[in-house]
Order: structure tokens, then C-alpha cells, then sequence
């Protein structure tokens, strides 16, 4: 799931504001509310995109017996597969904060696409020599699935911080940019 | 004057290239304000700036009051209905959420579109797109309503229905339309601004404009003899166009007022037996136009 699903997002996010900025839809929309609103709205239904198709995901994993729990109850087998998709939603939410930001930087969509494809292929090679750096790195992927300890903690952590870097990035450019 | 838009000194550049170079206007309350520039003057970007899509270098610009806009290459989402459009819209301009339905007939009825609210936006001809365009923009009743060449590209009967609609538009607001279309504005329009280069050249009343040197224009139904030119050239300074057997009179109306010029010239040309096809008064709004911008 967590390895196909970046690739949809890609799909997904990658025209969220430069196909609006392309076609000049936003042009109804900025005379009447503020580009904060705007920003943050499309923000929010995007991730909320993204938390569904994932959980639709995890709770079809769940029905389908992948989690093999036999000494726990239903509910506990649905708490715990809720935990893992709530550890495994914070690397995509990094990645579609993103694809968010290149969306709200360059006009035509296409850009917005080959840069957030050039950022992944990027951050794998900086992945070889500073992996501390990437939000790719495999180690803080693995992290998230040894529940209930410090290693979790630190790789959810670091992926909702970058969740907040490149959102806050991609608001700063869209806020200051001529649309 | 109380003033409905008011901007002053608004700078822009696009890297090199000087958009506007510290534009002063100001448009009176309640009046249809046409404002007037060649291709690149700074009309869009003027607009632009005020719709908040594009931000000012420096300058700022007052304008109490709600506004509505119809913005220059503004699409519709694809594959939606006109009502579902103007639904968003309606909210976003804070529109109560009980009184949006009734919203969205109220200004498809002022465009005559009532009975295209299920119509998607992609089945639309240019002439409706446009009034879905003017549509949006009187959502939530604003004061003031920008319009941003609203007749470009249509056919007669299109660009005419949506002058006829935009004079219907201005009670009690106050509406800017940008077009190069001067018979239009001279029309529709009773107060202009004439903006060359990122700077207004001339702001004030239409009549003002084009009564500021004062012509009579007499269309004849034949050549008059010399005789009677001399005499004519007597009663002012007066041009001749044989080919269009015109006689073209300027006068200054300190002197001669444009009845006594009018009924002096009439007097000759009745008594030398001259047949007047027409008469006009005044320069056309293009004339002054292109005297303002140095173009004639």
C-alpha cells in the first residue's frame, strides 16, 4: 500500500491548483475570498483524498484477512489496523504536501508533475549519502510499523514535520505569486 | 464627488516590462465608467490587480463597497451546470445558504437565462458564456461591477444584448468596463478614463470629452456653389469634403454657440436651395480618443 500509493497521489494532486491557475478558474474565485482560504480548502479536501483511499484500503486488508490476529477480537483487530493506517497515512500526507506545493508554484500542470517525479528520483539519490534527509528514507518507512515505540514516534514525527514544511512552502508561494 | 473606485499612483512590472507607471483614477459613485487604452496600455493588469490575482509593485487603491467582477480569461469548471457554478460562487460571496437558490435565479433572470440553470457550462455558446460571466459577477448585489471587455468576440446581436444589459445594470452602482469598442462606450458610458502606457491621460464626463472642441458636421445632398462656401466660410472656418459632400465646420463655442452656428449655416444653405441629409453635433469619442493618445 505505502509503495503504490505515492504514485497515485502523484496522479491525483499534481493539477490541484496549476490546473485551476492553467484554465483561470481561480479568477472567480480570488475577487471573493482570500488566498488563504483557498489554499488551506483545497489542502484539507486533498489529504482528506488521501486518508480515504487509504483507510478504503486498510479496511479492505482487514476484511480480507491479511492481519492474521487470531488471539484478539474483532474490535481490537480494527484498533489496531486503524493505528497502523494512522502511522502508515504520515508518509503520504509529507508526499502529497509535496506534490501540493510544486502544484501551487508552476502554472502548467505537467511541471507540476515532472518536478514532484524529479524530487522523488532527487531525494533517493541524496538518500545515499545524507538518508537522515530524505523523506524517502526506508528507515523512517520501517519506523512506523514497530507500534508503541520511540522509533515510531520519531519517523511519524518527522514526516508530519515535513507534512508541515512543504505545505507552509507551497502557501507562501501561492500567497505571493501573480495568478 | 464621492467616489466608488479611487487608485493611486499603481506600479507594476513584469521583469523588464513596465505595466503601469504610477496610475491615478478615480471613478465617481453611480456612474458607467468606461476605460479606454490601446492593447498593452494596462487596462487588464489595472483590473488584475483590483481582483487581487496579481499583486502591485506600488500604489494602493480604495474601494468600499462589495465588487463583482467579470475577469478577463476567467473559465468555468468543465462538465458542470451553469446553477451548481454559480451555487460555489454565490457562497464564496457570502450568500446565506438559504437565500442561494433564490440568488441564482435573481441573476439568471437579470442575463434572460432562467431557463438554463441545468445547462452545462461546456454546452454554452460565447454569447451565453458571457452572460454567465456577467451572472457571477451580480451574485451578492455588489456596488461596483468591473467588467473586463465583456462584448470581446461577440457577433452584433450578442455584443448588443449584453450593452443593453450592462445599461440596465447601473442603478444605484456603480459599473468600469474596459473595451476597445469606442461607439460602445460613448453609448453606454458617462464617464471615461483614457489610460497610454501605465499612466490615464484624460479622466472626466464623456460630454466634457467630446463637446471640448466643438464641430458641426453638415451632410449635403449636393455640392453647394462657390458662391455660397464663401459665405459659409464667412459665418466660420469651414472644411469640404467633395467627395462626401460634407461640409465640416469647427468653431469655438465662446464665440458661436452650436444652435447660432447651426442655424446661421441652415440659413444659407436654405436660401441657396441646399439639401441637408444630416447634421451632426460634437466630436465623436473616437476622434478625441485618438487626438488624446496622439494617434490622429
Amino acid at each position: 500500500m505505502l509503495l503504490g500509493t505515492p504514485a497515485l497521489i502523484l496522479m491525483i494532486h499534481y493539477d490541484k491548483l496549476a490546473q485551476e491557475n492553467y484554465d483561470g478558474t481561480f479568477r472567480y474565485y480570488l475577487f471573493r475570498t482570500s488566498r488563504a482560504k483557498i489554499y488551506w480548502s483545497k489542502f484539507a479536501s486533498a489529504l482528506a483524498e488521501i486518508a480515504l483511499i487509504t483507510l478504503t484500503a486498510t479496511l479492505i486488508a482487514v476484511l480480507y484477512g491479511h492481519f492474521k490476529l487470531d488471539n484478539f477480537d474483532t474490535l481490537k483487530v480494527l484498533g489496531y489496523s486503524l493505528k497502523y493506517w494512522l502511522a502508515g497515512i504520515t508518509p503520504l500526507l509529507a508526499f502529497s504536501s509535496m506534490v501540493f506545493m510544486f502544484s501551487s508554484w508552476v502554472k502548467r500542470p505537467f511541471l507540476a508533475l515532472l518536478l514532484s517525479a524529479a524530487t522523488v528520483i532527487g531525494a533517493g539519490v541524496i538518500m545515499n549519502w545524507y538518508p537522515w534527509m530524505s523523506p524517502f528514507n526506508l528507515d523512517y518507512w520501517k519506523g512506523l510499523f514497530v507500534p508503541g515505540t520511540q522509533l515510531m514516534l520519531n519517523s511519524v514525527l518527522i514526516y508530519l514535520g515535513y507534512t508541515a514544511l512543504f505545505s507552509t512552502l507551497g502557501f507562501l508561494i501561492f500567497k505571493k505569486r501573480d495568478l | 464627488m464621492t467616489t466608488a473606485l479611487s487608485i493611486t499612483g499603481l506600479k507594476k512590472s513584469y521583469g523588464r516590462k513596465v505595466a503601469l507607471k504610477g496610475l491615478n483614477m478615480k471613478v465617481p459613485k453611480n456612474t458607467v465608467y468606461g476605460f479606454l487604452g490601446e492593447n498593452g496600455a494596462g487596462k487588464t493588469t489595472t483590473f488584475s490587480i483590483l481582483g487581487g490575482f496579481i499583486s502591485a509593485n506600488a500604489g494602493t487603491f480604495d474601494m468600499p463597497g462589495k465588487m463583482g467582477m467579470l475577469p478577463q480569461d476567467a473559465r468555468f469548471g468543465v462538465g458542470r451546470r451553469i446553477d451548481s457554478q454559480l451555487k460555489i460562487l454565490a457562497k464564496l460571496s457570502g450568500v446565506e445558504s438559504s437565500k442561494v437558490d433564490s440568488e441564482i435565479k435573481r441573476v439568471l433572470k437579470a442575463v434572460n437565462m432562467e431557463g438554463s440553470a441545468k445547462v452545462p457550462v461546456n454546452k454554452c455558446s460565447h454569447g451565453m458564456y458571457k452572460r454567465i460571466g456577467i451572472a457571477q459577477a451580480l451574485l451578492g448585489d455588489p456596488d461596483i461591477l468591473l467588467f473586463d471587455e465583456p462584448t470581446a468576440g461577440l457577433d452584433p446581436k450578442n455584443a448588443h444584448d449584453i450593452r443593453h444589459l450592462i445599461q440596465t445594470l447601473n442603478h444605484n452602482r456603480t459599473v468600469v468596463i474596459s473595451s476597445h469598442n469606442l461607439a460602445e462606450i460613448e453609448q453606454i458610458c458617462d464617464h471615461v478614463g483614457i489610460i497610454s502606457k501605465g499612466e490615464m491621460v484624460y479622466e472626466g464626463p464623456v460630454e466634457e470629452l467630446v463637446s471640448q472642441n466643438t464641430e458641426l458636421n453638415f451632410k449635403l445632398s449636393e455640392m453647394p456653389n462657390l458662391k455660397t462656401i464663401e459665405k459659409l466660410k464667412g459665418i466660420n472656418k469651414a472644411s469640404w469634403s467633395e467627395e462626401e459632400k460634407c461640409c465640416h465646420i469647427e468653431f469655438n463655442h465662446e464665440v458661436l454657440t452650436t444652435e447660432a452656428a447651426n442655424a446661421l449655416i441652415l440659413e444659407q444653405l436654405l436660401k441657396d436651395k441646399i439639401g441637408v441629409r444630416s447634421i451632426n453635433s460634437g466630436n465623436s469619442l473616437e476622434h478625441e480618443y485618438l487626438k488624446k493618445l496622439n494617434l490622429d
